[in-house]
């Protein structure tokens, strides 16, 4: 919803039923919060128990926490089974402090937070060097050592019993009390919520979700995995903490189980059932949700947690988008956002200084697997300004040479340059060394727009930092205006311009082909590797790929492209490389190559005769 | 100290044996079934409930306990299989049999009620002294049935045409098509035959600890460290990690206290998934 | 004309990509009939997609008159469709033996049927009799492939589906392959659909080809017909200026 708020006419004017649904929801939305805010004031009117007050507050808590949880696992895709736990150290940390240290509660609470970030911090740079598939289960792993450590803390935890008396904090010398806690609960909760809404729509927010959707991708483009997934995993813990130093301090207890998996459960289901990746999902799901626990807690007390499973089953079954995904999909909920603010595109990209020489040089690369020999002294050189086609039956090596070439594997022998400099170590340095690749199976963020996948793009020329995203500080908007006009003229060059605000999940496979390609350049690439590109394409689409390479040349832009359909890089390469089963076969002219014997005879076979 | 290490062989056959249905789901489906401890759970529950209030005979208690965990092992492939498929995230499989095991846990109270039992033993008399205290038969019975069940189940996977489609299952679900192998059947399958060796170590283990509705996730987590400390996909792995970790934790709880014994297994556990993931007894399952 | 095997207007996709993008080919009976083009033009998923392995999106799969389309894999071998599949793809852990028995899998309880299978695999491929307690992991490319193709007659099939069979293997192997196809159709009626890249060698075997790109079929005929049209050529490599005689 970028840039809604700048423009007020839509609201105003409704041109269809999609914007006047989007209008009755956001008055709706307004409603509800005016409401939340004066109903106190109606107490007495209205003779509203006390209960009410106290458990809108216990249910905010439960948002809060379920935000956090969709920050790290909804926006990043770091599955966390341990938000219970860091949960449960805010809510520890604050009892201790102030039970055991007689801390003042409101100091005690902002160090519990502090306490949980750190933890969280601790947990993901430990979790974080398992291979992926074990980060879940390593966080399931520290959530039961938590657990085990509130359980058999002795004095300091009160074990199995667990904390109680924690005094609430006070204000004006008096305990805030039930509306106290309200007041305090809606905004703060309203608070973060706004600041990791501002947090998503920024560089890191967007950060964020590449790296949910491809590791390598995101690397690609200069987003260091590790350290974004540390410091997402890091707010999500500091938010968690924030929740627990709010939990014990309303109830004024904290017991071992509080932070347990059992108690995780409803998290899940909020965040799945509200809809991943959005920011209010979770309010939605969570809403749900304790409306039905608290009927449940009084018609069938038993069933509780047995329907609950049964719910988030269900849920996970018929309706994986959850709520808000669901309502975004649905004719009324798709619509497509007005154009927001941009500068206009300024030169589009710049002609590197250097116009001769190798722009990838690799020389005698040698590549073992096991006793395989995938590469045997194989050369490559593509010069600058070219359009370099590699080319090779199946099993050639064409994959493993350019894995080479941008870091994700290293040669056991032979050496790598890049316009001059040794080559990248690593995938993601490979974009500040002007060098970028776009793999076989588009990774085309599906939940963002257009504009907002050709944005990711330019994720190093942004110069958003964390701070000034999360509270919109004055050269946020600048920046956001400069890069919306980088991007969209990226997407001018590809020939998507027109469908900027269209869900990228909507474009047919050779679109996604071209926003791949806007994408890459938007980290300003010298050479760019394609990685299969026609794969998958109807003829026209080839053409048009076709056509756009040559655009690209024509800026000064060097390009590698791996391939089997011969026909599209014999029609757009200047130089030809052919592999076979690991070794240069032959490496010219596309007109000598298309001629050379050995080339048939390497893809047709040997026509002798076959005898029996 | 021989005492100690015999109740630790006498945990550790039964995670050996949580270890092993671990794997039979795994081996098939690629997924670590959070659940496996409630088909413990059901099993020592179902055999307290027939034998001591119902007071049917040992060999119908055992037909009625099969047949029940198999039923269960059903119900919980396509509580687990059908929601993987449809929401289509990486992670499902984490939550659905998270899901599964809550569920089941709160299910399995409205029969059995919350409160602990204990039936009796299985086999009666005491087999030999170690430090002192005397050792029940039954203690034997469990260890012995670890081995038993474990080499039962590899000869299925050897010399069976049924177990020779499992393992072509659990390395290549596509080319088990092209055999003629209904691998959805072998899927369920692996669900039943797992439920059934998990239900077994509880009827086993009932007449020795407590059992009650909420042992499930216990077991599951001591089922789930045992696994990855052995080695995900080996029978051998599930007997070399199960014992392991009962010898491990039954001397620290000793030594230390009962509470910390488990904070020292989750540790291990940590550990052994950050450095070798694979297990000590690490096997190439290939796919 | 009664067509053992066809396919008809196929559409399948991977995800956004459109792989077969209407695909329409039929195999005679006990007729060898090859397929060809690029990588990346579908061939392989087209067998794939007759296999059960995978569903089309649009378009059918007909055996002798049947419509197939959407049946599971093991439901298309128990109709008599066997796959040898790309890259062989052997259980590395079983022997040999082992292996050819699950390929026999579908008839696992006619134990006498299945041991006369046994020995006529054995008389075809006899590098594998001397294996056949060894694990299959062990053998070379060309056993893998034998192997392989073994496994698929232990189903009984009638018809063959044979996805690259020469991938890896050294032209003496390719030969000795294409010969033992020859024979499976001539001596044992088998019908063939065999997928390729190296087309050349696979040509003298076929009776009728196809030419596949960019998830179509181009070019149809007998195999002495395509073998001879320029335009195979222009498919694989773009325009033939400079053609290097009529043999390639």
């Amino acid at each position: 919803m970028a840039g809604l708020t700048r423009r007020p006419d839509w609201f105003l004017h409704p041109a269809d039923s999609s914007l006047r649904a989007r209008r009755a929801l956001y008055v709706l939305g307004a409603i509800a919060v005016g409401a939340l805010a004066i109903l106190p004031l109606f107490q007495d009117l209205l003779q509203i128990n006390d209960f009410l007050f106290f458990f809108i507050t216990a249910s905010t808590i439960t948002i809060l926490l379920t935000s956090a949880l969709n920050l790290c696992m909804g926006y990043t895709g770091l599955l966390s089974i341990v938000h219970t736990g860091l949960f449960g150290v805010g809510a520890y940390a604050t009892g201790i402090l102030a039970t055991q240290a007689h801390v003042n509660t409101w100091l005690s609470m902002a160090l519990a937070v502090v306490a949980a970030a750190a933890a969280g911090s601790l947990i993901a740079a430990i979790s974080l060097r398992a291979r992926a598939l074990y980060f879940g289960m390593i966080t399931l792993t520290f959530d039961l050592i938590l657990v085990g450590v509130a359980t058999n803390g002795g004095r300091l935890t009160g074990a199995d019993t667990g904390l109680f008396g924690v005094p609430q904090p006070q204000l004006f010398g008096n305990d805030l009390g039930t509306r106290g806690f309200y007041y305090l609960t809606l905004t703060l909760t309203g608070l973060a919520l706004l600041l990791v809404r501002n947090l998503v729509r920024s560089r890191t927010g967007r950060g964020f979700l590449a790296l949910r959707e491809s590791h390598d991708t995101a690397a690609a483009l200069g987003i260091p995995p590790y350290t974004t997934q540390l410091l997402a995993f890091t707010i999500s813990a500091t938010i968690a903490g924030l929740a627990g130093a709010l939990f014990v301090t309303l109830n004024g207890f904290v017991t071992p189980s509080t932070a347990g998996l059992s108690a995780g459960l409803i998290l899940f289901i909020g965040v799945l059932l509200g809809g991943t990746a959005t920011v209010i999902g979770p309010v939605l799901g969570i809403g749900l949700v304790a409306t039905i626990q608290h009927y449940l807690e009084v018609a069938a007390p038993n069933f509780q947690q047995f329907i609950f499973g049964l719910v988030l089953l269900a849920a996970m079954m018929l309706v994986p988008a959850g709520i808000v995904g669901t309502w975004r999909r649905s004719r009324l909920g798709n619509i497509e956002d007005p154009e927001p603010e941009s500068e206009r595109p300024g030169l589009l990209v710049e002609t590197p200084a250097q116009a001769t020489g190798s722009a990838l040089l690799m020389n005698g690369i040698v590549k073992r697997f096991g006793g395989v020999v995938a590469l045997d002294r194989v050369d490559l050189d593509v010069r600058v300004g070219t359009i370099h086609g590699l080319i090779g039956p199946n099993g050639s090596g064409k994959s493993t040479l350019v894995a080479i070439a941008t870091g994700f594997l290293q040669a056991d022998e032979g050496r790598t340059s890049l316009f001059g400099e040794p080559g990248p170590r690593r995938p993601h340095q490979a974009p500040r060394q002007g060098m970028v690749r776009v793999f076989q199976s588009p990774h085309i963020f599906e939940r963002l727009t257009v504009l907002e996948n050709a944005m990711v793009g330019l994720h190093l020329e942004s110069r958003q930092g964390l701070l000034s995203s999360i509270f919109r500080l004055p050269g946020f908007g600048e920046d956001e205006r400069r890069m919306r006009g980088l991007a969209l003229g990226r997407l001018e060059q590809v020939g998507l311009r027109h469908l900027a605000m269209k869900s990228a999940s909507g474009l047919s496979h050779g679109q996604k082909r071209l926003l791949e390609v806007a994408r890459c350049l938007g980290t300003r690439p010298r050479l760019v590797i394609l990685d299969e590109p026609a794969t998958g394409l109807t003829r026209q689409e080839v053409e048009a790929l076709a056509g756009l390479l040559r655009r690209l040349k024509a800026l000064g832009i060097t390009i590698l492209v791996i391939e089997h359909n011969v026909p599209f890089v014999m029609s757009v390469a200047d130089r030809v490389t052919v592999l076979n089963q690991g070794r240069i076969l032959i490496e010219g002219e596309p007109s000598a190559v298309q001629a050379s014997t050995e080339v048939r005879e390497a893809y047709f076979g040997t026509p002798e005769r076959v005898g029996v | 100290m021989a005492s100690i290490v015999w109740s630790g062989l006498v945990d550790g056959a039964v995670f050996a044996l949580l270890a092993l249905g671990f794997n039979v789901i795994f081996s098939t489906t690629r997924i670590l079934n959070f659940a496996q401890g409630e088909f413990l759970a059901l099993g020592a529950l179902l055999s307290y409930s027939l034998t001591v209030d119902h007071h049917f005979p040992l060999p119908v208690v055992l037909l009625c306990v099969v047949l029940a965990l198999a039923a269960m092992g059903l119900v919980v492939e396509r509580l687990v299989v059908l929601p993987v498929r449809l929401s289509g995230s990486n992670y499902a499989w984490i939550i659905a049999t998270i899901a599964v095991a809550l569920t089941a846990e709160n299910a399995m109270v409205v029969p059995f009620g919350r409160d602990p039992v204990r039936p009796p033993n299985l086999v009666s008399g005491n087999a030999f002294s170690l430090s002192g205290a005397p050792e029940a038969w039954q203690t034997v019975l469990i260890i012995a049935a670890a081995f038993v069940v474990v080499g039962l189940y590899e000869s299925f996977l050897a010399f069976t045409m049924y177990g020779r489609a499992f393992r072509a299952t659990a390395h290549s679900l596509d080319v088990s098509e092209l055999m003629g192998i209904n691998t959805g059947l072998v899927v369920k399958a692996s669900f039943v035959i797992s439920a059934i060796i998990t239900g077994i170590a509880g009827v086993l283990v009932a007449p020795v600890t407590f059992a009650d509705s909420s042992m499930g996730l216990r077991y599951t987590i001591s089922g789930f460290v045992a696994v990855i400390v052995g080695g995900m996909g080996s029978s051998l792995g599930a007997l070399v990690g199960g014992f392991l970790l009962g010898l491990v934790t039954a001397v620290a709880a000793v030594r230390i206290s009962p509470g910390w014994a488990d904070v020292i297994a989750y540790t291990v556990l940590g550990l052994v998934l950050l450095l070798r993931p694979s297990g000590i007894v690490a096997r190439a399952v290939a796919h | 004309m009664n067509a053992a095997l066809a396919v008809e207007d196929l559409h399948v996709s991977y995800g956004s990509a459109r792989v077969c993008q209407g695909v329409d080919l039929s195999v005679p009976e006990k007729e060898i009939v090859l397929v060809i083009g690029a990588n990346g033009a579908g061939k392989t998923t087209i067998l794939r997609t007759i296999a059960g392995l995978k569903r089309p999106s649009q378009g059918h799969v007909t055996l002798r008159g049947q419509d197939i389309t959407g049946w599971s894999g093991h439901q298309v071998v128990r109709a008599g469709v066997a796959l040898v599949p790309e890259g062989r793809l052997v259980f590395p852990d079983q022997t040999v033996e082992e292996n050819l028995r699950l390929g026999g899998y579908v008839h696992r309880s006619d134990r006498a049927g299945t041991r006369r299978q046994l020995d006529e695999v054995f008389e075809l491929f006899s590098a594998l009799r001397a294996r056949r307690r060894q694990p299959a992991g062990t053998l070379s490319g060309g056993e893998a492939q034998m192997l392989a193709v073994g496994r698929a007659l232990m189903a009984r099939p009638t018809i063959l589906l044979l996805d690259e069979p020469s991938l890896g293997l050294s032209p003496l192997m390719v030969q000795q392959i294409f010969a033992y196809v020859r024979r499976l159709n001539s001596e044992l009626g088998l019908t063939v659909l065999l997928v390729e890249q190296a087309a050349a060698a696979a040509m003298k075997i076929a009776h009728h080809a196809f030419v596949l790109d960019a998830g179509r079929v181009v070019l149809g005929g007998t195999a002495e017909e395509v073998a001879r049209n320029p335009k195979v050529q222009e498919v694989y490599f773009g325009a033939a200026e400079h053609l290097a005689g009529p043999s390639g």
